[in-house]
């Protein structure tokens, strides 16, 4: 596709919405991969640095479909500042243990399913293509996050730990369907995506309510802040936490600097 | 966590091959490792995990496997090897 063939207006809702898409799997990929070496066994670490490798080559397929000549996929990928980036403000927060990694893991793949499907069944073939590999490989990631959601709880501490979990992440999940009214609306009419934001949106608040309260778990949090009511940051809107400076810090730690300065333009 | 034993089958058709094992809490996270750790560069056509003490093995050194009479008699191949052509008049070279 060269979305630049498309009028000004909705190019920069394509680039916007293609890039928060490619953002959210880059930038979850990253959380992903912190795991890889310390995570509970040696089996585990192998599923995560694999599915840490599905999440890159996803973000991937998105960066090509944004990238033009005078701008390749590794500048996209790790030369843009944070304000530029429009990723969910859920994939940057840190694991800070491992119910945390799968708590974010279940809110995010859940409503990641439901974009990517919705662009499946779009219009733009060169998107759908994209769309139809990523959910290919993502039922094992799905797959991944429920099997020990229903393990962890199976514990006093697993339960007290997701609780937590799910009460620290579920605020940073409230921006995953709030773009902004333009680009919703544009997408939405170009047949990006066959369904309109706000009903998907809908769809998984129901989904991740109805899986939350069937889980012996007693989590404080009114469900309704996930149709994005009042949302505080929005990454959709390229506003973030400090968490995501760290990120993009982190991909500049040491010797990568010299290759791709952020901000050296500026 | 319990030791599964991982069975991998690469083309239809052809016998499983146990290629090693994986720790999991059950058996189906013990698939769901197995599908992630085995050489994911070729394509597997499926996958079988059993729990490792599923298996009773016998003793590689168990002395009482290995035949102490000649049977050579029972194999085909000996009969295609002393096979003897009743219209094949040439002399044998017994005689």
């Amino acid at each position: 596709m060269n979305y630049e063939e498309y009028p000004p207006q909705v190019s920069s809702a394509l680039r916007t919405f293609l890039l928060s898409r490619a953002d959210d799997e880059f930038m979850f990929g990253h959380r992903i991969g912190e795991w890889v070496g310390v995570g509970p066994t040696l089996e585990e670490d192998t599923t995560l640095a694999s599915i840490c490798q599905d999440e890159f080559g996803h973000g991937r397929l998105w960066y090509e479909a944004v990238a033009r000549e005078t701008e390749s996929v590794d500048e996209l990928a790790f030369n843009r500042n944070p304000a530029d980036r429009f990723n969910t403000t859920l994939v940057e927060h840190p694991h800070t243990d491992y119910a945390t990694l799968i708590a974010s893991s279940y809110l995010y793949q859940t409503a990641e399913h439901l974009i990517v499907q919705s662009i499946s069944r779009g219009d733009i073939d060169s998107l759908s293509n994209r769309a139809d590999k990523i959910l290919a490989e993502e039922p094992l990631h799905r797959e991944h996050a429920t099997k020990w959601l229903d393990r962890l709880v199976a514990g006093e501490e697993g339960r007290d730990r997701l609780t937590r979990a799910f009460e620290t992440i579920l605020p940073a999940a409230t921006d995953l369907f709030q773009y902004d009214q333009a680009t919703a609306t544009l997408i939405a009419d170009r047949g990006v995506i066959d369904a309109p934001l706000a009903e998907l949106n809908k769809t998984w608040q129901h989904q991740v309510e109805d899986r939350l309260t069937e889980l012996p778990l007693t989590v404080e949090f009114d469900f309704e802040q996930l149709s994005g009511e009042g949302v505080d940051t929005c990454g959709r809107r390229g506003e973030h936490t400090p968490a995501l400076q760290s990120i993009v810090d982190d991909l500049h730690a040491g010797n990568v600097v010299g290759e791709f300065p952020v901000g050296a333009d500026d | 966590m319990e030791s599964f034993r991982v069975f991998v089958q690469w083309e239809r058709g052809s016998p499983h091959q146990c290629t090693g094992s994986v720790l999991a809490p059950d058996k189906e996270m013990a698939l769901l490792f197995a599908k992630r750790t085995v050489d994911r560069r070729r394509d597997p056509v499926s996958i079988w995990v059993s729990p490792e003490d599923a298996f009773l093995e016998t003793d590689p050194d168990d002395t009482t496997l290995e035949q102490t009479t000649d049977r050579e008699y029972r194999n085909v191949e000996w009969y295609a090897q002393n096979y003897i052509d009743p219209e094949d008049q040439s002399p044998t070279k017994d005689e």
